[in-house]
């Protein structure tokens, strides 16, 4: 015990009262300031949008190109014909090719890489502040000048081989994998893996990924977003000039996606995926959310950190701490335009796989309750700390303002969605809650069928139908 | 307005005429102090935004535990967040999260580390919260919470070992590398044996034997009063008792493994070849030497496997190069996936080969001021997040006494030489090699071996 022995003035011997230095928890002052920063915008005569947040305290630039289209883009008949065009983007591009391209941009510690998600495309740039201009060039060659050379995408295909095979492997990819699969449902654009299949990609030559890529570098419809020790005046001409050639195709890819919610509303639907040997199950639970466009995207997405945002919160609460099922139990929204999903999902000892996903259907069955006050003022702090922490690098400031682009936010958007957040009553946060309804949930479960499929029918009866993840 | 960091000029090389304006170097300005109790105390004044870190890292990890008690360092990582006398049950999650903080821990073979994240009003909740659990958490230890989180342990070592693709390789290789009774010689994470094996009497004594004050550094970052927090800390910490530690035998050093191959078969599409050799511990000359070899051999597609396995000769589909840096000596990792139509064997002796002509020739100036400026770039960057600020400054004071030794760690990488780097490629020979097969039980690609 930390005391403190309190000497004694000379009156006789009496025994000294002892003080606990820790016993009295100090007071929590008022919330600091906040206030976000908001993004210049301005726009370039081929119709490029451009956000531009200045921090020049130090010499480090981030620059995020988002293009829209992504693997939603692919031809049905193959899936991760988008995502293997953008990665060799950056496999060779102008005069240089593939193993000159990577000299070029590693000599000067030049980060640029592409990423493809469902909806987008987009380049990521980080460097030193003196190496901004070699490496937007760089990037600009890639965007315009991109070779596809053959004898390169032979070895690129045979890497996304390894990746799509790889994500086998693992019993959360393959969950995932099933699940958007049933969401969306089959032949939807939505439906596959952005890497794609193994025969999806067979055969694909320099031809189908350059018109796959033409199609979708449409200056009129993406944004740039740039951090970091830049200015919005000289950065203009800059762009101006590196961006001349740079017009929309003649034929641009549509980028329109057909209705992407799950249709249904007899319950939810459950399915199997065997990974046998799993010393684990893996659970996820998929439910509607909120689109990025509709009001109660934020005060829904309050309802989720509460429901699995942090490490309090009920899922992990329950599943971790009381009952051991596990190592994590978490939920997050995803808001897109056209789209909105909550995701609950965890990793569970294999003999509790039953009992485990009853409790986790039963805390989301519970969610249209409502939350409590107290519960809401967490969510909140959590957002709020989440926001400033996003401020600390280039990179993540970059990410966030990405972040609104692709929800169609504008560019003080970061703002917006702080004041938002703060508005939130555990009202007007349960007024958004009639939406995730189990009625049209999506439940996947991956693990070791052999030994957990008839004690999961008997705590959970389904129907469960077995799949197996695309490949 | 951002208060501008203590930086700069960190020079671009464009070949050995720039390296000789080298010179300058970087820091992460703070103010280091004692309590008489032994407490290191680091405060890292930042006020650009409203958050503050506290890092509590103790000196203690996986490498101190007793043999049959495997895991239990990390097992009482976990155990940190379970309550005292005077914030019983999950109130340290519950208070934190409450005000808007989050917390987290990583226990490794050297060391422990808590950290604390939150608004600027909740630094003084947040020490406070450390003091409690530094003076009191063995005292409201009991059974349940013990057998709670050994099921959570067990669980997280399911998921980041046993079901990860090729984590069962983690699981073998100290054993592989060290002899019986090294304290590397077994995992962090523990057996599932000796994780159930671990009871209250144990966790009392581990407690009072390694958490204390005079085991621990303290940084206190981001937004705040250096005088209140300074009067903070004194009456908070300043009447927490030594513990009385435990001498520490240091082991002899390790050249060798202690089993030149070892197979194994994992639930994989893909097989993959493990080469691990024994090198300099962390943050020595020699260790800067590593990590340079490393970049010149793995990092990036203009590295020297990449290039030779990938680019010309489509031998393998991943390569990748390491220095797994550890404070009684390190490893130095390179694995590789071979192509469709290749084997294992052809990819090591593709990789022992590169390593044969580095070792002959050395690297190139060019290649040199690549893995410089990819190494001045990342140094810089890590300047920029006030927690990667705060957990350098505590890995410094642990390893070197000084936690503002970042000038000196850039320092010994700008002093790698290419001698240096040929002479230590020379040193990744086969006969000093620990060689890991993981073949792929779950194959059904044609031509995989």
């Amino acid at each position: 015990m930390l005391l403190l022995v309190l000497g004694l003035m000379a009156c006789g011997p009496k025994k000294a009262p002892v003080v606990d230095l820790l016993a009295e928890r100090p007071p929590v002052g008022p919330p600091p300031a906040f206030q976000p920063p908001a993004a210049e915008s301005f726009q370039l005569e081929n119709g490029l949008t451009v956000w531009v947040l200045s921090r020049p305290d130090l010499p480090l630039v981030s620059l995020r190109l988002s293009l829209p289209g992504g693997s939603a883009a692919d031809p049905a008949e193959h899936p991760g014909l988008t995502y293997l065009a953008d990665e060799m983007l950056v496999h060779g591009a102008g005069d240089r090719d593939a193993a000159q391209y990577a000299e070029a941009l590693e000599r000067q510690a030049i980060d640029l890489w592409v990423g493809t998600d469902s909806t987008r495309t987009t380049f990521h740039l980080d460097c030193h502040a003196d190496r901004f201009a070699e490496g937007l060039a760089l990037m600009t060659d890639a965007l315009l000048a991109p070779r596809f050379d053959a004898e390169e995408l032979d070895r690129v295909r045979a890497q996304q081989e390894g990746d799509i095979l790889g994500q086998l492997d693992d019993g959360r990819a393959v969950a995932s994998m099933v699940a958007w699969q049933q969401w969306f449902g089959a032949g939807h654009p939505l439906a596959h893996p952005t890497e794609g299949t193994v025969s999806g990609i067979a055969g694909l030559g320099p031809d189908a990924l350059r018109a796959s890529w033409t199609g979708r570098a449409v200056p009129s419809r993406s944004t740039l977003v740039v951090t970091g020790a830049v200015d919005a005046a000289s950065l203009k001409d800059t762009l101006a000039s590196q961006f001349s050639d740079w017009v929309d195709p003649a034929e641009p890819t549509p980028v329109a996606l057909p209705a992407a919610q799950r249709v249904g509303g007899s319950g939810p639907a459950y399915f199997l995926v065997d990974k046998p040997e799993a010393s684990q199950s893996v659970l996820r639970v998929l439910l509607p959310g909120w689109t990025a466009d509709q009001p109660e995207a934020v005060p829904g997405s309050l309802a989720v950190v509460v429901l699995g945002g942090t490490f309090t919160s009920r899922l992990n609460r329950l599943l971790r701490e009381e009952k051991g099922y596990t190592y994590g139990a978490g939920a997050r929204s995803l808001d897109a335009p056209g789209f909105g999903v909550i995701v609950a999902s965890t990793n569970v000892q294999r003999d509790v796989t039953g009992p485990a996903l009853v409790d986790l259907l039963a805390e989301l069955k519970k969610l249209p309750a409502g939350i409590t006050d107290d519960e809401l003022r967490k969510a909140q702090g959590a957002r709020r700390t989440e926001m400033v922490e996003a401020m600390s690098t280039r990179s993540s400031l970059a990410d966030s303002l990405l972040n609104l682009v692709e929800r169609r936010l504008p560019p003080d958007g970061l703002q917006r969605e702080l004041e938002a957040l703060s508005a939130a009553t555990s009202a007007t946060v349960g007024a958004t809650l009639a939406r995730p309804t189990l009625d049209r949930a999506i439940v996947v479960v991956s693990g070791d069928l052999s030994k957990i499929q008839a004690p999961l029918s008997a705590a959970v009866p389904g129907p469960w139908t077995v799949v197996q993840p695309p490949r | 307005m951002l208060l501008p960091l203590l930086l700069p000029l960190l020079t671009l090389h464009q070949g050995p005429a720039a390296r000789a304006a080298d010179g300058v170097g970087i820091d992460i300005p703070h103010e280091r102090y004692q309590l008489e109790n032994g407490l290191d105390v680091i405060l890292l004044h930042d006020p650009s935004l409203p958050q503050v870190v506290v890092n509590t890292w103790y000196g203690v990890g996986s490498k101190d535990e007793v043999a049959g008690r495997s895991g239990f360092a990390h097992l009482f990582e976990h155990l940190m967040f379970m309550g005292t006398e005077r914030l019983p049950g999950s109130g340290f999650d519950e208070l934190m999260e409450a005000e808007g903080g989050w917390n987290n821990a990583w226990t490794s073979e050297d060391a422990t580390d808590y950290y604390d994240v939150g608004p600027s009003n909740l630094l003084p909740t947040l020490l406070w919260m450390e003091a409690d659990r530094m003076d009191g958490l063995a005292r409201a230890m009991t059974r349940k919470k013990v057998d709670l989180q050994r099921d959570v342990v067990r669980n997280e070592r399911r998921q980041s070992s046993e079901d990860e693709p090729y984590g069962a390789l983690w699981l073998e290789m100290p054993a592989m590398l060290y002899p019986p009774g090294h304290p590397y010689a077994h995992t962090v994470i523990g057996t599932h044996e000796d994780l159930q094996a671990a009871s209250v009497e144990d966790v009392v004594a581990f407690f009072q034997t390694w958490y204390g004050p005079n085991n621990a550094g303290l940084v206190v970052a981001g937004d705040f009063d250096v005088a209140t927090t300074k009067a903070d800390i004194q009456r908070l910490f300043g009447g927490i008792a030594k513990v009385p530690l435990q001498e520490r035998v240091l082991p002899a050093p390790v050249d060798k493994p202690q089993k030149a191959l070892l197979e194994l078969t994992d639930q994989v599409q893909v097989p993959m070849s493990v080469m691990l050799w024994h090198t300099d511990a962390a943050l020595s000359q020699g260790d800067a030497v590593m990590d340079v070899l490393a970049a010149v051999l793995g990092d990036g597609r203009s590295s020297r496997l990449y290039s030779a396995l990938i680019q010309q000769d489509s031998l393998a589909l991943e390569v990748d190069a390491y220095q797994m840096s550890a404070m009684l000596g390190s490893v130095f990792m390179i694995s590789a996936k071979p192509a469709e139509g290749h084997d294992l064997p052809a990819v090591e002796a593709a990789v022992q080969a590169q390593l044969s002509r580095l070792a002959a020739e050395g690297p190139t100036p060019e290649e040199l001021d690549r893995v410089r400026n990819g190494i001045e770039l990342s140094f810089l960057r890590s300047l920029e997040d006030l927690q990667d600020r705060a957990a350098s400054l505590n890995r410094y004071r642990y390893l070197k006494g000084d936690p503002g030794w970042v000038s000196q760690d850039l320092a010994r990488y700008r002093a790698v030489t290419a001698a240096d780097v040929q002479a230590a490629a020379a040193r990744l020979s086969p006969d000093r090699r620990a060689l890991i097969r993981v073949h792929a039980e779950g194959a059904d690609r044609p031509g995989v071996k």
